[in-house]
Order: C-alpha cells, then structure tokens, then sequence
C-alpha cells in the first residue's frame, strides 16, 4: 500500500487548490483580457472559418424562476425582510437584443472546429444586460472570464458555444453569481442571420446561485432557480458535418476558466473503484456549491 | 495541481448529492463512504482523506482558514436591506 502524502503536503496541495477553486478565496481582479484566441484547441481536423453575424437587432424570451433554497431564508431573516412584492428579475418576457452585442462574442481572426476564444468582459455585460441592468463580468471572486468556441459546422450552419462568468450587484452590497451561463448561437453561414440563440443557468446541482451581502459581517448563502436566461427563434434541425460534442466543449471551457477543473475528478463510486485499483488514496472535497462552476 | 493528480483519487460532492448517494447506491460500500463523508463534513468546504479502500483516514480543517478572509464590512444602507428583502420574498414566496 502507498504511503500518504505528508499532512504538510497535503494542507498545500489543499490550499493551492482552494486558490484554485475561486469559489472560496475572494479576490478582486480587474483588467480582463482581450478577444483573443487561444492555443486550446479540441483535437479535430484543422480548418478556419471566419464566424460573422449580421448586426439586426433580435426579439428574445427572457425567463427567470425566483431563487430558492433554506440559506435564503437565514439571509432575509438577518435583513429583517418580511415585504411581500414581486421578483426583482424581469420575468418571462420579450425584449430585443442590439445586434451589435453578438459581434463581441465573436472571434477577430478565423477560427477553428473546437478552438477556443474569449471574450471580453464589456462584450458579457452588454449581451447579459437584457436579464438586469446591472452586470458585472469582472467578478468580486476568482474565475471572471468568458469563453466561445466554434462546436458544429455543416454547409449551411455554425454553432457557436459560449460559458460566461458574471454577476449582478444589487446596489453596492448585494452579489447574485450564477454558477455560469451556458449559451450557444445557430448562424446560418450565408446570410450570417442569427436562426437560434439560447442561454440558460445549468440546473444539473440543486445549488446554481451564490449570495454575498456585505453588511457588518459578510453573509452567504446558495440558492437554486429553475430557469434563468433568455432564447431567440426555434430550434433549427441541423445535420452537421462535423461537430464537437457538448461534454467536449463543456470540459474545454472548464478548464480554460478554472484551473481547477484540469484535475480529473470522478464520481465517488468511480473514485473508490479507482482508488483501490491503483492503490491511491482518495482526496474527497464535500462543499456547498458545485467546485466546477461559480455556484460556490 | 500535478500533486493532487499523482497522489491522490480526486472527487467533490455537495452534501445533498451525498445524501442521494447513501439512500440510493446499489453499492454497499459507496453507501458506506458517501455516510462517512457526510458525517466529516462542516460548511462550507471539507476536505477529507481516505485510503484506497474508501476507509476515513483524517481531515483538513479548512473551513476557519476561509471563513477567516471575509472581513467585516459596512452596514447596508436601508435601501439596500429592502431591496434584498424583497428579491428574496419573491424567491421564498415560490
């Protein structure tokens, strides 16, 4: 049997990781990088395609379900807040989306099949802007940023994937984090018209939403919804001729945004069966909000 | 990060994920484990050690060492107080 690492090793390898996780040491950073391309690419042939949409303004559905979750009551309770009213999100309804807020999505250069860009933070805020006015893609906490990859091309259509880290300041005290938005674009390549825009709030951990109020103490809280995001135009059934898959393109954007994620962390059943098969020992981190996303 | 690779079999659960896995695994032992964890664990962040059979071997005490960085802050301003009161009714009022 292998020994364990030492105590002392172990507490850095920790401490490096909660670093790491941004979810749990809170920084401020600022100055977020530019568009730019990135070297990750996801192994597929090599082939560049300029990606463009035409700059027409776009009616979209924004939906949002109110938060839930016991810590939210702990947080209302300590703020005295016994008002009935309404959700603050603008609920299910129609808007329109400037046009030009999809051309900041997109990559300068060619790009290609499953390589990824990203995106500046001025161009998160003003696509996130139709859900609250009040978007903020430098984030109070590690993990700010966003990124686009290229994830299906056929002769008529591009996909075009997105994760976007962000938050809403409610005033100067209150931070709402989703645990990520998670979008995708269906161009179609000849007309550049936008067929199909959607963007949500994973719902796959009953916890997707951080709380922070800055009062005398710092208060937390992990809350869920349903339904955060908006959409545009219907489902389009494209067949591809080449694509990436969705867990694909979802681990790349993990690890381009959370260096945390490039470790390779299993399922606890897979983690045991693998443990004992390598006679390693096993680092379990139990947390309130998913390691992998902003929800922590 | 390379470390944690080598050394260690790495997984994460929440709480909530943990309690499924103990009412539901088919897997006497992962039920076993997912109850241990679960009894180890103090909000908000555990880190715990185990063997290579799934057998508690000690934990990490974490939690004061990042409870610790939030620093007091100021007080809300009432409008702020009323506005959180009120986006969180409408949450719990669901």
């Amino acid at each position: 049997m292998r020994s364990f690492p030492s105590a002392l090793a172990a507490t850095i390898l920790a401490l490096s990781l909660l670093g790491a996780m941004g979810c749990c040491v809170r920084t401020v950073e600022t100055g977020a990088q530019p568009a730019k391309e990135s070297a990750q690419v996801v192994d597929v042939e090599k082939k560049d395609y300029r990606l463009e949409i035409r700059p027409v303004d776009v009616e979209i559905l924004a939906s949002f379900a109110p938060f839930e979750g016991d810590q939210l009551s702990e947080i209302l309770t300590s703020t005295n807040g016994k008002e009935e009213t309404e959700a603050f999100f603008y609920q299910d309804r129609s808007t329109t989306l400037a046009g030009g807020a999809f051309q900041g999505l997109l990559p300068q250069d060619k790009v290609a099949l499953g390589q990824v860009w990203e995106i500046e933070p001025a161009a998160v805020e003003r696509f996130l802007s139709v859900l609250h006015p009040n978007i903020r893609a430098d984030m109070n906490m590690d993990g700010s940023g966003a990124v686009g990859a290229l994830s299906a091309v056929s002769d008529k259509f591009f996909e075009i994937s997105f994760r976007m880290h962000a938050q809403f300041l409610f005033g100067e005290f209150v931070w709402v984090t989703p645990a990520q938005f998670d979008g995708r674009l269906v161009v179609e390549r000849e007309s550049q018209a936008l067929r199909r825009m959607e963007l949500k709030v994973p719902t796959e951990h009953y916890r997707n939403v951080a709380f922070e109020v800055y009062g005398n103490d710092l208060r937390t809280g992990l809350g869920y919804t349903p339904n955060l995001g908006f959409e545009s135009g219907k489902p389009v059934q494209v067949e591809w001729s080449d694509s990436i898959s969705r867990e694909a393109i979802h681990h790349v954007f993990s690890e381009h945004l959370l260096p945390v994620t490039k470790i390779d962390w299993l399922p606890l059943d897979e983690a045991l069966a693998q443990a004992e098969r390598e006679d390693k020992p096993i680092l379990a981190i139990v947390l309130e909000g998913a390691l992998t996303d902003q929800s922590c | 990060m390379n470390l944690l690779r080598e050394d260690y079999v790495c997984t994460w659960s929440l709480p909530g994920e943990l309690e499924e896995i103990k009412e539901t695994s088919q897997s006497g032992q992962v039920r076993s484990v997912a109850e241990v964890l679960l009894s180890k664990y103090r909000p908000l962040v555990e880190i715990i050690r185990l063997d290579s059979r799934g057998v508690y071997q000690d934990r990490l005490s974490m939690n004061e060492d990042i409870i610790n960085r939030f620093q007091s802050s100021y007080e809300p301003k009432p409008e702020e107080i009323a506005f959180l009161s009120k986006f969180l009714t409408a949450g719990l009022s669901k």
